[in-house]
C-alpha cells in the first residue's frame, strides 16, 4: 500500500481521481488508503507536493 | 426538533455547481439538503479566480463586491521569453472566490435549501425502494434525487456506477500561491507557456490587485513526477518574481482536462462540476461551466417532480441541455488541448510569438488560429470556440 505523509498532504484529492482500483478516499481525517491499493504508483507520480510514496520501496529500504 | 432525514433532493458538495443546483431546485419549492464536508465550502481556494463575463452571464450577474480587478490585457510569454500582448479579450475579471462561493451558498439557503457543513458523506447507495441514501458516519440522509458535486476527488460516483477514473493525460496537477511583487499590474493576466515552466500545461499570473496576484501552474499528469507541480512553481516564482515581498497561501490541486463525463445522469443521480469534468480543458477554468451545469441540474430536478411524484426519466433533460450549451464548447476545448499537447512544442511557440509580438489589438481568436495554422479542422473548431 502507498503511504501518505499527512504532514505534507494538502487534502486536494488529485490522487483520488487517478486511483484505478478506487483504493484512495478523501475523508475528514485526510486521504485514506484501503487494501484495494495495487501499488501502481499513479498517485505517487501525480501528487503535486510529493506527499505520497510507495510502500514497497519503503519496505525494501 | 430532530434533523430532517428525507429530502426531495440531496446535493453533495457546496462549490459553485452544487450550491447553484441546490438553489434552483429549492427555488421551485423542492425540499433540498446541501451537504459539504468542510466548515466553509471551497476552502482553501484552489483557483486562479479568473472569470469571463460571457460565460458567467448565462447563469449569474457578476456582483461588484466579488470583483478584485478588471482585466484589460493578457500577456502571453513564449518559452524563450517573447511577449505577445492581447488587448481584445472580452470582459473578464478576477473575483474573490471566498466571497463568491459563500454568496452562492447563501442564495441557495435563501431559496429554502438546508445547508449542512462539516458533513462528510462516506458512501452513497440506491435503496431497494428506489430512493438514495447518503451515509454520514452512523447517520443517513435519504433522497429521491441525488446531485453529486463533490469535486475532482469525487468517490460517490463510483459507488453509484460511474467509472470516473482519470488517466494521467486527462489531469493537470497544479500548484498555486499568492505573491506580492511590485511588477504585478492589476489589469493584466499573464500566461507563460512551454516545458520550462509547466510541461503539458502553463503557468499563470492572475492579479488580485496592484502588486498582488494568484500565481500558479498546471502540469499534465503524464508529464509529472512526484512533487513536480510544487517544485515547478518554486522555480517559476523565483524566475518571474525575484523581487517579491511576500509569498503566502501555497496550495495544490488537480484539474480534470478531459471530455465531460457521459452519462451525466444515472437513474435518479446527476453529476455536476469538476466531478463531471465540466472544465474548459484548454485553460482549466471551470466556474462558469459549474454554475451553468448546476442550474440545469436543479431545473431538471424540478421538472422531474410532478404533483409530488418523482419521475427520474425526466432528469435526462439536464444532459440534453448541457450537451447543446456549454457542453459543445467543452468538447472542443479538449480536442484543442489534445492537439497542442501532441503536436506543438516550445520552438513552435517561440516562432509564433516572434511573428505576433508587434501586432496590436490581438484577440484569442487570432492567436489560436495562428497556433493551429495548417490544420483546417482545428481552425474550424477554434472559430466555433472563440468566434
Amino acid at each position: 500500500m502507498v503511504i501518505v505523509d499527512k504532514s505534507k498532504c494538502d487534502n486536494c484529492g488529485t490522487c483520488v481521481a487517478m486511483c484505478s482500483p478506487a483504493a484512495l478516499r478523501l475523508d475528514k481525517a485526510g486521504i485514506a488508503v484501503s487494501e484495494k491499493c495495487v501499488e501502481c504508483g499513479a498517485c505517487v507520480k501525480i501528487c503535486p507536493i510529493g506527499a505520497i510514496r510507495s510502500g514497497i520501496k519503503e519496505n525494501h529500504a | 426538533m430532530p434533523d430532517k432525514k428525507h429530502f426531495n433532493v440531496v446535493v453533495v458538495g457546496a462549490g459553485p455547481a452544487g450550491a447553484n443546483a441546490a438553489r434552483h431546485a429549492a427555488l421551485g419549492g423542492l425540499s433540498v439538503c446541501l451537504l459539504d464536508r468542510l466548515e466553509a465550502p471551497s476552502h482553501p481556494v484552489r483557483c486562479g479566480e479568473g472569470v469571463g463575463l460571457k460565460g458567467m452571464s448565462l447563469s449569474v450577474a457578476i456582483k461588484p463586491e466579488w470583483i478584485l480587478s478588471a482585466i484589460r490585457r493578457v500577456k502571453m510569454i513564449s518559452p524563450s521569453g517573447t511577449l505577445v500582448e492581447l488587448a481584445n479579450i472580452g470582459e473578464s475579471y478576477i473575483i474573490d472566490r471566498s466571497i463568491f462561493d459563500s454568496d452562492i451558498v447563501k442564495s441557495a439557503i435563501e431559496a429554502g435549501a438546508e445547508f449542512r457543513n462539516n458533513t462528510n458523506v462516506d458512501a452513497a447507495e440506491r435503496l431497494t425502494n428506489g430512493k438514495y441514501a447518503c451515509h454520514i458516519g452512523s447517520e443517513k440522509v435519504t433522497a429521491d434525487c441525488l446531485v453529486l458535486a463533490d469535486g475532482v476527488e469525487s468517490r460517490l460516483a463510483r459507488d453509484l456506477g460511474w467509472n470516473t477514473r482519470l488517466s494521467p493525460s486527462n489531469m493537470e496537477t497544479c500548484a498555486i500561491a499568492r505573491v506580492s511583487d511590485p511588477s504585478i499590474a492589476a489589469d493584466a493576466i499573464e500566461f507563460h507557456v512551454g516545458n520550462r515552466f509547466a510541461p503539458g500545461g502553463y503557468a499563470w499570473v492572475m492579479p488580485r490587485g496592484e502588486g498582488i496576484a494568484n500565481v500558479g501552474l498546471g502540469i499534465l499528469g503524464s508529464h509529472s513526477i512526484s512533487g513536480g507541480a510544487d517544485e515547478f512553481l518554486t522555480a517559476f516564482i523565483n524566475h518571474r518574481f525575484p523581487n517579491r515581498t511576500d509569498l503566502t497561501n501555497r496550495n495544490c490541486g488537480g484539474v480534470p482536462v478531459a471530455p465531460w463525463l457521459d452519462p451525466l445522469v444515472r437513474g435518479g443521480v446527476m453529476i455536476v462540476g469538476d466531478a463531471a469534468r465540466q472544465v474548459n480543458a484548454l485553460n482549466g477554468g471551470g466556474i462558469a461551466y459549474a454554475l451553468h451545469a448546476g442550474q440545469l441540474a436543479g431545473e431538471a430536478a424540478l421538472l422531474a417532480f410532478v404533483n409530488g411524484k418523482f419521475d427520474e426519466t425526466k432528469l435526462s433533460i439536464y444532459q440534453k441541455k448541457w450537451a447543446k450549451g456549454h457542453g459543445k464548447n467543452q468538447r472542443i476545448t479538449n480536442d484543442l488541448k489534445n492537439f497542442l499537447i501532441t503536436r506543438r512544442d516550445d520552438a513552435f511557440y517561440d516562432r509564433i510569438a516572434e511573428s505576433l509580438k508587434k501586432r496590436k489589438a490581438l484577440g484569442y481568436l487570432s492567436v489560436f488560429l495562428r497556433t493551429f495554422a495548417g490544420h483546417p479542422v482545428m481552425m474550424w473548431k477554434t472559430m466555433k470556440l472563440f468566434g
